[in-house]
């Protein structure tokens, strides 16, 4: 054992994957705290410019104008609805102690992003477009008169709906390797109590915004 | 020098160790010796174990090292911990002689 240099540094395999899918195997604690609330305070205001809320924990669209504080608001609600929920869940599957700021850091970090979705909806040609696409099918299907959308709506609309899509896939896979590495959960166990976290939260967070417009009235935004 | 095998590349068994010899003067002595829980590890969990002793058992100074987060490397030695677990508890090959 001492006739070679001990070689438990070595960086893991895949590392670029890895910074991809799963940071927090570098990045945790006060760090992932103080660049995921940074990252969430950038997607609200940029959010406030493209009115693009994420009332819920997995929700996105494009609504009314509303106060920036809104924004912040909802970013902040649903990080905190998801650390609480996983939190909890936590203390209940992980085998050993597991210190909340991981959790609360890496959960910060997870929504990050979201900037690559507002970024590419403050794009106002863009936004337009497919609000206007979108309120265009929702007027035909409850109508039943023609959208009158082309082939180059449809490939705009498509294209917007997928990056969403996608940009909402990533993040919650970063979220439940955020809840894996903090707690240290794995296997079936891990996926199970993510997913009945993740729905815990969908319920706690839109509880809680809706609590919010209803008393600010600000309906109007959210709808 | 090389490394200990733990198992068997044969059938996975665990292996013994039967002979040792003194560097000094090449005496060697036969019998069938019990690799101790540690030895039976993996060589990388030898490694991190080694060098999370050397950093005095802070698990702070074992992520700056490595270059990981502070769970990720809590989370590996809670693995080894279990794998030591299961290496004591694992049934002996062979009844223990009596010693009276």
């Amino acid at each position: 054992m001492t006739d070679r240099p001990v070689t438990a540094s070595k960086p893991p395999r895949k590392t670029a994957l890895l910074w991809f899918l799963n940071p927090f195997t570098f990045v945790a604690g006060g760090t992932a705290l103080i660049i995921g609330l940074a990252a969430i305070l950038v997607v609200a205001l940029i959010g406030a410019v493209s009115n693009t809320h994420f009332d819920g924990l997995l929700d996105i669209h494009t609504g009314a104008p509303a106060p920036a504080w809104l924004f912040v608001a909802e970013g902040l609600i649903d990080w905190l609805s998801l650390s609480l929920a996983l939190a909890v869940l936590g203390i209940i599957v992980a085998r050993s102690r597991f210190r909340i700021v991981d959790l609360l850091g890496t959960q910060a970090l997870a929504r990050w992003p979201g900037l690559l979705v507002v970024t590419l909806l403050l794009i106002s040609p863009l936004r337009n477009a497919f609000n206007k696409l979108v309120a265009s099918v929702l007027k035909s299907s409850t109508s039943g008169a023609p959208s009158g959308i082309g082939a180059a709506d449809v490939l705009v609309l498509g294209v917007v709906s997928l990056a969403v899509l996608l940009a909402v896939i990533w993040t919650v896979i970063l979220m439940y390797h955020s809840y894996a590495v903090s707690c240290g959960v794995k296997g079936a166990r891990a996926i199970v109590s993510f997913i009945v976290g993740l729905i815990a939260a969908e319920i706690l967070s839109k509880f809680v915004l809706y609590r919010i417009v209803v008393h600010f009235g600000l309906l109007a935004a959210e709808a | 020098m090389k490394r200990i095998p733990a198992d068997c590349p044969a059938c996975g068994g665990r292996l013994e160790v039967t002979r040792m010899a003194c560097r000094a003067c090449d005496t060697g002595i036969e019998g069938r010796f019990e690799l101790p829980p540690l030895a039976r590890l993996p060589v990388d969990d030898q490694d991190f174990i080694l060098q999370f002793v050397k950093a005095s058992g802070s698990l702070k100074e074992m992520a700056r090292l490595l270059h990981l987060s502070y769970p990720t490397v809590r989370n590996r030695l809670n693995d080894i911990i279990d794998r030591c677990g299961s290496l004591e508890t694992e049934a002996p090959d062979r009844e223990e002689p009596a010693h009276d």
